[in-house]
């Protein structure tokens, strides 16, 4: 067990963005409620490597979603520099970081978040749409999309006829189909049942063997055992670091089974008209 | 940005879609707006053409004058209101009589070169009965024959009152269309008997259909020998009115000048203040009726256009809610690279669809609606309102849409991503 990246690591280097994906830059996030000022991050410096696949923990109250809404582009910080893939997005306007969003990030939340009484195909077009894809374009990808997530049969059904765990493939769907430089996910099993989440799981280790950047955000151990480096977070501050497998190396925990039969199933989808 | 607009429809299709019966309900609002917009301009139109129409009808180029100097009486008389009342005013605002002397001093054609015949008239009012049947006419005038051609009647059947009639005193009477499906339904008028009041007529003539001038039934007339009317009915007193053809339509305001003139000299009146008698232009009457169906028009536009105005309220009020309610798929769409500029059109468009709908419905349910008589009224409808009324229905959606749109494009996507 090792500290790779505390705040002060980094404080020498602040100027030299290196090859990895994210880098943050002492990024302190404070709320304004007009009373009091929340200190909900007080410096957190990160960095994530391409292919890398980070679990961040935490209790609740720690800063986590705080985190993730810096590192998806959603807020901006108060302090500190981000940089994604090469660009400085702490200082880009609304649209800009419309644009990153749309070209760079991939998200998975919690509660699925897909468009109601639109087609789960429509659904993972959104992004295409939003990014002036051709139609014809975007209808492909989209299915190539959707079929190695498994979901090839049901592009046409509606999210309210399909289930949890298939409304949350669904909504990776939609984050891969960009092809994002990183994969964010917000508790992307906390509503579903074991069955279903060892399947998004799974899904997120193909993903990862595929060599995608995902930061996946959870408080289940046994979700987080899945990545291959874990950040624990405390009081707005990066508590600890841990590398579990080298970052080229494959996910741990991945059962081959699992995997085997998911690129089967995609195989046949991808054969079937 | 989403560049093509087809894409933007579909989506706003797709928003529609969601909510059919909410978006039926606003879009009928728009339409009731748009449509009753088209269909009151066109009614007060038609309104105004039937009633120049019914004025064109009633003789080309006549002038009527009436005791009194009160101009009401002369006007009712020309449109040929009711003679009860015609009589009424013309009694009792005046203290000079109109005499046959009058009308001999207006039929002298070195005096009056521009009127080509004079018609003395008297009202009197009568319930007619025959057999079982009883009616009373809402005209019943004594006369002489230039009547007939001063005030545009022609025979359906038999002839007008003649000469000799007159000076006979002749009860003989021409009824109007209406009086004899009133008293003779389904039987031929003509050589029937008729009694009115005391006396006993005999039909001689039916008229020609005039319909309405827009106040009275025209065809509700009985016309009979002057002298028989004042012997019989109304008594030897002053005339209630006397009606003037000019010799053509271009010489109607020469007649006028010297019939005022013949008038002044017979009466003994010097000054033009002290005139104790009116005269009723046909076409001053007319740019009355012009001018008082347009202000009703207005009118009438007015009111619509409030019911637009409600319709674009309603399009405003269920944006709000559709804002409201799909603040999560607002923060869905900005997580995934909606720029604000994007969704404000998304929401825009969806405004303005519903408005066109509507609008466009309300074109078609207008243009049905103008097939029906409207309080007997024939819709005319005019070009230009279509297009006012649609174009407006679109600026309405704009105009409404551009504010929740606004809000919806405002939206914190971390807020709107938690909203419950
Ligand atoms: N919009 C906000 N305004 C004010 N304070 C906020 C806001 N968002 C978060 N906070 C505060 O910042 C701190 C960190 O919140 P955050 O939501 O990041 O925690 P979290 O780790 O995601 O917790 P949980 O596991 O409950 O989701 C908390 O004290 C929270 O009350
Ligand atoms: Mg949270």
């Amino acid at each position: 067990m090792e500290v790779s990246s505390s705040e002060l690591d980094y404080k020498s280097s602040i100027d030299a963005p290196q090859s990895g994906v994210i880098e943050l830059q002492n990024i302190q996030k404070v709320y304004d409620t007009g009373t009091i000022q929340v200190k909900a991050l007080r410096g957190v410096s990160l960095r994530v490597e391409r292919g890398d696949f980070v679990a961040i923990m935490g209790a609740s109250g720690s800063g986590k979603s705080t985190l993730m809404n810096i590192l998806g582009c959603l807020d901006i910080p108060t302090k500190g520099r981000y940089f994604l893939d090469g660009v400085n997005v702490s200082s880009l306007s609304q649209n800009e970081l419309a644009h990153i969003r749309n070209t760079k990030i991939g998200f998975v939340f919690q509660s699925y978040n897909l468009v109601p009484r639109t087609s789960a195909l429509r659904n993972v077009e959104l992004p295409l749409i939003y990014g002036s894809i051709k139609k014809k374009d975007r209808h492909k990808m989209a299915m190539k999309s959707l079929k190695s997530v498994g979901l090839g049969k049901f592009a046409y059904n509606l999210p309210s006829e399909l289930s949890g765990g298939m409304q949350q493939r669904v909504t990776i769907a939609r984050a891969i189909v960009t092809d994002p430089a990183m994969i964010l996910a917000d508790e992307p099993t906390g509503a579903l049942d074991t069955v279903s989440s060892a399947m998004i799981m799974q899904i997120f280790c193909k993903l990862s063997l595929q060599g995608r950047t995902i930061v996946l955000i959870t408080h289940e151990p046994e979700i987080a055992a899945f990545a291959k480096r874990v950040v624990e977070v405390r009081d707005g501050r990066v508590l600890s670091d841990r590398r579990i497998v080298e970052v080229s190396s494959p996910p741990p925990n991945v059962s081959p089974d699992l995997v085997d039969q998911l690129s089967g199933a995609t195989k046949n989808m991808a054969t079937s008209p | 940005m989403i560049s093509s607009i087809f894409e933007n429809l579909v989506i706003a299709m797709q928003g529609i879609a969601a909510n059919r019966l909410r978006a039926i309900l606003t879009t009928l609002g728009v339409l009731i707006g748009v449509a009753s917009v088209i269909l009151l301009l066109a009614v007060g139109n038609g309104s105004s053409q039937q009633i120049q129409q019914s004025i064109n009808q009633l003789g080309t180029n006549f002038l009527t004058i009436s005791p009194g100097s009160n101009g009401f009486g002369a006007l009712a008389a020309t449109l040929g209101i009711g003679g009860r009342f015609a009589a009424r005013i013309g009694t009792q605002s005046s203290s000079q009589e109109l005499t046959m002397q009058d009308v001999a001093a207006l039929e002298n054609k070195k005096q009056a070169p521009d009127i080509k015949s004079v018609a003395p008239v008297v009202n009197a009012s009568a319930t007619c009965v025959t057999g079982d049947y009883s009616y009373s006419p809402s005209t019943f005038v004594g006369t002489t024959p230039a009547y007939e051609q001063a005030r545009g009647y022609s025979m359906a059947a038999g002839q007008f009152v003649s000469s000799e009639d007159v000076t006979t005193r002749l009860p003989v009477i021409d009824i109007g269309q209406t009086v004899s499906a009133e008293l003779f339904p389904g039987q031929n008028p003509i050589g029937q008997t008729l009694q009115c009041g005391r006396t006993s007529f005999q039909v001689i003539g039916l008229f020609n259909s005039k319909g309405t001038n827009g106040v009275d039934n025209l065809d509700s007339i009985i016309v009979a020998p002057i002298t028989t009317i004042q012997a019989e009915l109304s008594g030897f007193g002053g005339l209630s009115s006397i009606t003037i053809e000019a010799t053509s339509s271009s010489t109607i305001n020469q007649a006028q000048a010297e019939a005022t003139q013949v008038l002044m000299q017979a009466q003994d009146i010097s000054s033009l203040a002290n005139v104790d008698f009116s005269i009723a232009n046909q076409a001053s009457l007319l740019s009355t009726s012009t001018s008082t169906s347009k202000t009703f028009t207005a009118l009438l536009g007015a009111v619509a256009a409030i019911s637009l105005l409600v319709g674009g309220i309603g399009v405003m009020n269920i944006m709000l809610v559709t804002v409201t309610e799909r603040t999560r798929e607002i923060g869905i769409r900005k997580a995934v690279g909606a720029t604000r500029a994007a969704v404000m059109i998304q929401f825009l468009t969806e405004a303005i669809v519903l408005s066109v709908i509507g609008g466009a419905l309300g074109v078609v349910a207008a243009l049905i609606g103008s097939h029906f008589k409207i309080d007997g009224v024939k819709p005319v409808i005019e070009s230009w309102s279509v297009f006012m009324a649609f174009g407006v229905a679109v600026l309405i959606g704009l105009f409404f849409g551009a504010y929740p749109a606004s809000r919806a494009s405002s939206l914190n996507p971390i807020d709107a991503l938690r909203y419950e």
